[in-house]
């Protein structure tokens, strides 16, 4: 079997409102490896949301992906996602790929009982048999018991709601799980116990994860590679622990000074970002970064968005890799150990 | 006298030494025969200058005791004062005194401001609804130009800089930092002794989120207002606060400096609590799980909060309640088994 | 004065946040396609029936022709059965027609509103009680209603208007108190309160701000309305016959065969007349929304 589940090369996906085209998503590349637990780390309107969006092609027009391919590598052969047919995509949705939203209400039918829900999604993907059994066990594997089956969702707390959108993303045995912002939601206890039965399941399972979020802490936690997006694009890519512990990216070093943690010396300042995300319904020369990094010069004008490799497997976008913002370390109190 | 955004009154306090404290409260809330307990009596004191943060998850009681400290819901027992004054009681012009000088920043700054009013207008609303007051304090007539001069000012003062450029725009133009930075910048303008903020930054992003923190914490500084700061989110709310109160299920299970909570929680629950942060130094820790019941009706309980899923419960725990014991160096916990 | 920190220069806006809106409301009404239109429309009726009112080619009441002519140079619109030219009647109705809906629309939406925006704010025992009395009012059949009040009084324009502004308005207040509810309990009605606002001041400004589009629709769709059903009851007989108005040149067409006669161009003008009004108002309605909210959004 490959070692890469999911390739997606030079992915454009534009947002139209009125006459305003915003492109979401820039050129993108990105491989997610089989087995791993890939975390996509970006703050809102980087376009995180929108590349499982577009993996699943739930853009609906006048939004559209606009160019690029997404290959999907299958047990029986190379799926190109973005040419199927309409059966095609929706054999494909949930069999192969799924996704599990920030609220669990996205989901889940206010006025279906629990287990009518699955029976839905069941025949939705023509799967017959007996459905007690694997509704139970779906339930069993995220951690519910089968009491719930009957229960709509409004008589369940926001974690078990949670729970049954994942056993909902899983029931029909995808390969791939993309999870956007699950747990954004829900309060820090069951946030863990969430993150830990997630995790739990992709050893069970055999799955891939994309994680999608903008808590570096929570992608820190749970990932074996994290991506941090910015503009449209992944511009550091590599093992958790070289992004955390080197971060090669301007943005990514001022992301991780802006964490709080439960060492970070009280009254201290704070080195945060300044400005704003830039406009994507204007052309970006240039590097996306340039207006509000604190390193720049005027060599990063002439920067043509490509990669460079920082160390094995450790990919960043910047004219001068490695650079450090203002010779800033990062702080001991939020370096990774492992 | 020139305007100037701050304070410098003496605090009269009254007989008390602390600007507000909160005496036995306990808040019902009522639907149909069902009873909520959102607050189980809780006691609070609050020192001027000094900010107290909140923590706990939902259910717990927290934004319910903001809205209580700032009189937008009544208590149903016990006693809230200010400066040794029962809030209860208090109508009419002592009202509005209270209104000037106690304030509160919302958690979704996209409904925090009426998007049909340009910023100038809601900024100003304070000092409007109040213009005979402030006229009369600072011997200044309340002219559109003189507001509109200490809107700018307080704008640029939160970070909203050249102030006057925002003045005449609507909210929709901003993002939710910025509106966030003019909801304080509201909640500034008649330079408050009192702020409650209640999870001002749980749905910013984390870099705008520390800004909004790096302000707070400036402003704190130099306005000197007690503040008290509400949050599911412990890091911050150590990083921001003086002292730390942990919630559960509307009583205060532990309270101390915010440090010597998140560093050496002495309550089974704030154990749990910390231990579920996610933190950058490691892989998710699947040891130290301990599984919450969630399905537990407030309705009046009868023992501790936190019998039905706490590791070290025994018979007492079920049956009575634990109240704050001293653990010395300012440290209280309501456990009968504490850590 | 400003304190002796360094603030983040990080807050600037993009040149093209930094203007405020350009254009003020009006202004923006008439860049706005379907407001635009409507405006157009509606000053177009209310032109003809101010001028209607004073000048028409011939007195609608007294001067008589033959009857039923067809139109023609002298008589644009015919003549109706008994000779009236049809064109000065249409003229001189459209403008009664109007007032009728003016005046229903001005009394519904007053009470309506008021209504609205105290039971909707205060709650408690107010709005139980207003709300009982507007379930008694809506409970009520308003067409036999309005054919015993015409049979028993002498039914006047006035009396007309009278009937529909208290049939109207409550359906409106249960629509303001609606929305009412809804926002009364967002932070910045909390932000109100905390900063001292009395509570009528809340209700009339931050609250009516926010339910002023709805308003607004609803004015210009209780006015079309009140127009139709004015025509309506004109049209079974139940309005003052002795006025001239859209309503009564269709009863009186009825009455007087006109369909027999095959004389449309009596029948015609007043039904397109309202077609046309009501299509209007509803554009309009929709324009004035988008630029009402386009401007401050409604986030």
């Amino acid at each position: 079997m490959k070692d890469v589940i999911l390739s997606v090369n030079g992915l454009e996906t534009i947002y139209r409102t009125g006459k305003k085209e915003v492109k979401a998503l820039r050129n993108l590349y990105l491989d997610v490896k089989r087995g791993e637990t890939l975390a996509l780390v970006g703050e809102s309107g980087s376009g995180k949301s929108t590349l499982g969006l577009s993996i699943l092609r739930l853009i609906e027009p006048p939004n559209e992906i606009s160019n690029g391919k997404i290959v999907f590598n299958d047990t029986e052969g190379d799926v190109s996602i973005l040419d199927l047919s309409l059966p095609g995509i929706r054999k494909f949705r949930w069999k192969k790929v799924s996704m599990i939203f920030q609220s669990a209400m996205n989901v889940l039918n206010p006025i279906a009982r629990i287990e009518d829900q699955f029976i839905d999604t069941f025949q939705a993907h023509d799967i017959n048999g007996d459905y007690n059994e694997r509704i139970n066990h779906y339930l069993e594997i995220s951690g519910l018991g089968e009491n719930v089956r009957k229960l709509y969702p409004h008589q369940l707390s926001g974690g078990m709601k949670q729970r049954v959108s994942i056993a909902l993303a899983l029931c029909c045995e995808p390969d791939l799980l993309i999870a956007d912002e699950p747990t954004t939601a829900l309060d820090v206890v069951v946030q863990k116990e969430v993150l830990l039965e997630l995790n739990r399941l992709k050893h069970e399972l055999n799955l891939s994860i994309i994680f999608i979020t903008h808590d570096l802490r929570v992608a820190s936690s749970i990932a074996d590679r994290i991506g941090i997006f910015y503009a449209g694009r992944i511009i550091e890519m590599g093992k958790t622990e070289d992004v955390i512990n080197h971060p090669s990216h301007p943005y990514s070093q001022l992301l991780l000074s802006s964490i709080i943690t439960t060492r970070t010396p009280k009254n201290s300042t704070l080195t945060t970002l300044t400005g704003s995300p830039p406009d994507l319904s204007s052309r970006i020369t240039g590097c996306s970064f340039y207006p509000r990094c604190p390193v720049h010069d005027v060599s990063c004008l002439t920067f043509k968005e490509e990669k460079t490799e920082v160390s094995k497997e450790h990919f960043v976008e910047c004219i001068r890799p490695g650079v450090q913002v203002n010779g800033m370390k990062i702080p001991e109190n939020i370096r990774r150990g492992d | 006298m020139e305007y100037q955004l701050r304070n410098d009154d003496e605090y009269s306090t009254g007989e008390s030494e602390y600007l507000i404290e909160f005496k036995n409260i306990t808040k019902i809330f009522k639907s149909g025969h069902i009873q909520n307990y959102a607050l189980d009596c809780v006691n609070l004191k609050i020192k001027p200058g000094e900010s107290i943060s909140v923590v706990g998850e939902s259910g717990s009681g927290k934004t319910t005791l903001g809205l209580l400290a700032v009189k937008l819901l009544t208590p149903s027992k016990g006693e809230i004062n200010f400066e040794g004054k029962n809030i209860a009681k208090i109508r009419g012009s002592r009202l509005r005194e209270f209104r000037l000088i106690t304030q509160m920043v919302f958690q979704d700054p996209y409904s925090s401001l009426n998007p049909y009013n340009t910023i100038l207008e809601s900024v100003s609303l304070p000092l409007v609804s109040n213009k005979s007051t402030i006229e009369k304090r600072d011997g200044i007539k309340l002219t559109k130009n003189e507001i509109r001069k200490r809107v700018a000012i307080t704008l640029d003062r939160v970070g909203l800089s050249p102030g006057e450029s925002f003045l005449d725009i609507y909210p929709k133009k901003l993002s939710g930092g910025q509106r966030q930075r003019v909801a304080i910048a509201r909640a500034l303008i008649l330079s408050p002794k009192f702020i409650v903020a209640d999870e001002p930054t749980s749905m910013l992003d984390v870099s705008i989120s520390a800004q909004v923190l790096n302000l707070l914490s400036q402003l704190k500084k130099e306005f000197n207002f007690s503040m008290i700061y509400i949050s599911h989110e412990l890091a911050t709310s150590r990083f921001i606060s003086d002292k730390m109160a942990v919630m559960n299920l509307g009583r205060i299970v532990e309270y101390g400096r915010s440090e010597d909570v998140t560093d050496h929680p002495r309550h089974p629950y704030s154990d749990i609590l910390i231990k579920s942060v996610p933190e950058i130094g490691g892989f998710i820790d699947s040891n130290n799980t301990t599984k919450i019941n969630y399905n537990v009706l407030n309705g009046g309980i009868k023992g501790c909060t936190f019998a039905h899923s706490c590791p070290k419960v025994t018979d007492k725990c079920r049956i009575e309640r634990p109240e704050l014991q001293d653990l010395g160096n300012e440290h209280y916990v309501a456990c009968f088994h504490p850590l | 004065m400003i304190g002796n920190f360094e603030v983040e220069s990080s807050q600037k806006l993009t040149p093209e946040n930094l203007e405020p809106e350009r254009e003020s409301f009006i202004h923006g009404l008439w860049i706005n396609q379907k407001a635009r239109y409507g405006i157009i429309v509606f000053a177009i009726f209310i032109g003809i029936g101010v001028i209607g009112h004073f000048y028409t080619p011939y007195n609608p009441h007294f001067d008589l022709f033959k009857s039923y002519l067809p139109p023609s140079y002298a008589h644009l619109l015919g003549t109706d059965y008994d000779g009236h030219d049809v064109l000065s009647q249409f003229l001189y109705g459209t403008g009664v027609s109007l007032y009728v809906g003016a005046a229903v629309a001005l009394i519904a939406v007053f009470i309506g509103t008021l209504v609205g925006l105290i039971s909707g704010y205060y709650g408690g025992f107010v709005d139980n009680a207003l709300m009982r009395f507007v379930d008694i009012l809506l409970i009520l059949p308003t067409f036999p209603l309005l054919v015993i009040l015409s049979t028993y009084l002498k039914p006047t324009i006035t009396s007309t208007i009278l009937i529909l502004g208290i049939l109207s308005w409550p359906f409106m207040s249960r629509v303001i108190r609606s929305q009412t509810l809804t926002i009364r309990e967002r932070p910045f009605i909390k932000a109100a309160i905390l900063s001292g606002m009395t509570g009528y001041r809340i209700v009339f400004r931050e609250v009516f701000k926010f339910v002023l589009p709805l308003i607004i629709i609803n004015t210009i769709y209780i006015f079309v309305g009140a127009i139709v059903a004015q025509a309506g009851l004109a049209f079974f007989g139940l309005g003052d016959l002795s006025s001239i108005n859209w309503g009564t040149m269709l009863f009186y067409a009825e009455n007087q065969d006109a369909v027999l006669y095959a004389a449309w161009w009596w029948i015609l003008p007043p039904g397109i007349a309202i077609a046309v009004l009501g299509i209007a108002a509803n554009i309009l309605g929709t324009g004035i929304t988008e630029v009402y909210g386009g401007r401050a959004g409604s986030t």
